[in-house]
């Protein structure tokens, strides 16, 4: 029989009224707290019984020097001699317990009780959130630097990073706000002798964590990867949730069955274990059964290592063999950055064996008509790489047109979208102008 | 803590302090104040604590002996004072009371 267990407990850790309402639950199903951590807290097995518990806030550390612990013990054995039992510390809470329901409270002044809380929620609730905010307002002002500045960088690479930085504010917010709230009526309270209760925050709470998981791995795929790999996630944290339902019901059904506790805790871990094969099984095969968008090229050692180069079937929009007939393999590599305001396809096309021939371009589409000039600037008038200067290509019309002068590389930009090529040759004003046609208008 | 705090006492702050007119230790405090008020007021260990460290700091009352984990403690004048204010102002209030109640009795 299992002798501990850990759950995910989301209580505020100010939230004493209802931390102790949880731990008598808990002791009723047999089930003692024995550690406090951020997140999990882990429980020992007991008899199931009924006992009171009171979670109390002593404002020294616990973990500092000899002094300081002692100092504790003696708080402890004071609480031992007014008939509470010490459970546990985390940190400067402490939870105690008692058999007798009609034991006198650890608290009996309303005030100085408040004040104590206090003491303790400056650091933990105002300080932490307080940090979170800051460190949240920091990443917003690091992003905004960053999209002013190379936006096409910032918004493919950081937005999945930053965008949650504001629901993490005002989530901070919201805590130090109940809490500050709570504490300015519990005073009151207390002045006139009353005792407050806490409320629990923690399903607002779970509105926000779940969602900002979610959505930021589903924008994490968007941006990294492309549309059928976010089917794949979007498909597997659906079987995720299906095979939970699935888990609670077995379990739920097995939990009014006649048969021995430990018979049922087998079933239980059984059925978890199994569930989860089959997740991963389900994981698994979808992943290989899922098409993929290019095939590998084999290429023998070089430099004694084996080389791959692949090759993507999707239609490129303008490929080498349209400048220059050759028979030699070709691999065309893409790679793809879609965020919410650019959308970024670069292709690199080069003969496999010899690398001899090359052709890359980049097709960036801006959907911020705000952020189009700026972009512009990154790609272009400050790309101090390529030295882009305005010029005229022959036959090519309606496009602002740039030309490199240090290599044989030319820039287009047209309502939103900005395309540049690379050409492995000194292309004629033909290739320029049927290339810049193609990106121009191609489909991304 | 501020030092306005103890210019009147709680009942309970009242009843710790009396119970250190001689040495006295922390869960002895508690049994006394018990006993004196006949179960009508009781201290819980926190409070008591706290109370305890915040009398120590503003030197209200001072740490005798130290025997183990158990901590002996004692009035000090400046205790003694706040006491006897404490119980002259109950006093003055019981009075006030007397002279306006008695006289409508009378």
């Amino acid at each position: 029989m299992k002798d501990t267990k850990r759950r995910i407990e989301l209580f505020s850790l100010y939230d004493h009224t209802n931390i102790e309402k949880h731990l008598e639950k808990m002791a009723a199903k047999g089930w003692l707290i024995e550690e406090i951590g951020k997140t999990f807290w882990r429980y020992k097995r007991i008899e199931q019984q009924k006992l009171k518990f009171s979670v109390v806030y002593y404002p020294k550390k616990v973990n500092e020097g000899i002094l300081v612990s002692e100092d504790r013990q003696n708080f402890i054995d004071m609480c031992s001699a007014g008939g509470w039992d010490f459970v546990i510390s985390s940190d400067k809470m402490h939870v105690f317990c008692s058999e007798n329901e009609n034991t006198p409270p650890i608290e009996t002044d309303a005030l100085i009780q408040i004040e104590c809380i206090h003491k303790f929620a400056k650091h933990e609730i105002i300080g932490n959130y307080l940090s979170l905010a800051l460190a949240c307002i920091l990443i917003i002002a690091s992003f905004g630097y960053a999209v002013w500045n190379e936006p096409i960088n910032a918004i493919t690479n950081y937005l999945y990073r930053a965008w949650f930085s504001p629901f993490f504010i005002i989530f901070s917010l919201y805590n130090i706000i109940s809490y500050l709230v709570w504490h300015k009526k519990a005073m009151i309270a207390a002045k006139q002798g009353e005792f407050s209760k806490t409320k629990r925050l923690i399903k607002i709470e779970v509105l926000f964590w779940v969602p900002i998981y979610a959505c930021s791995a589903l924008l994490e795929s968007f941006t990294l990867l492309r549309a059928r790999y976010v089917l794949f996630a979007i498909g597997l944290i659906a079987t995720a949730v299906m095979l939970l339902y699935l888990f609670r019901f077995i379990k739920k059904a097995f939990a009014n069955a006649k048969m021995k506790e430990e018979t049922k805790r087998i079933i239980k871990d059984f059925t978890a274990l199994f569930l989860f094969i089959v997740y991963v099984a389900v994981g698994i095969s979808a992943f290989q059964i899922m098409p993929k968008p290019y095939e590998k090229i084999e290429v023998e050692k070089s430099y004694g290592t084996d080389v791959s180069y692949v090759y993507h079937d999707e239609g490129a929009p303008l490929n080498i063999e349209e400048f220059i007939q050759t028979d030699k393999r070709i691999s065309k590599e893409k790679f793809c950055d879609n965020a919410i305001l650019v959308e970024q396809e670069k292709w690199t096309q080069f003969t496999v064996e010899e690398k001899d021939i090359y052709l890359r371009y980049e097709i960036t589409d801006i959907h911020y008509t705000p952020l189009y000039e700026r972009c512009k600037n990154e790609l272009i008038t400050e790309n101090k790489i390529y030295d882009f200067t305005e010029t005229q290509i022959k036959g090519l019309a309606g496009y602002e047109a740039y030309q490199s002068s240090r290599l044989d590389s030319f820039a287009f930009c047209h309502d939103g979208r900005i395309v540049q090529i690379d050409f492995d040759w000194e292309p004629t004003d033909e290739q320029i102008a049927t290339a810049a046609e193609k990106l121009m208008n191609a489909d991304i | 803590m501020p030092r306005t705090k103890f210019q009147t006492l709680t009942e309970q702050m009242f009843y710790i302090l009396m119970c250190l007119k001689n040495e006295c230790c922390g869960t002895d405090i508690m049994e006394k104040i018990q006993q004196i008020t006949d179960g009508r007021v009781a201290v819980g260990p926190g409070t008591l604590y706290n109370l305890l460290e915040q009398f120590v700091d503003e030197d209200i009352i001072c740490e005798t002996r130290v025997e183990g984990r158990r901590r002996s403690y004692i009035l000090t004048e400046k205790g003694k004072n706040i006491l006897e204010t404490e119980y002259n102002r109950i006093r003055t209030q019981a009075e006030d009371y007397r002279r306006l109640f008695g006289e409508e009795e009378k």
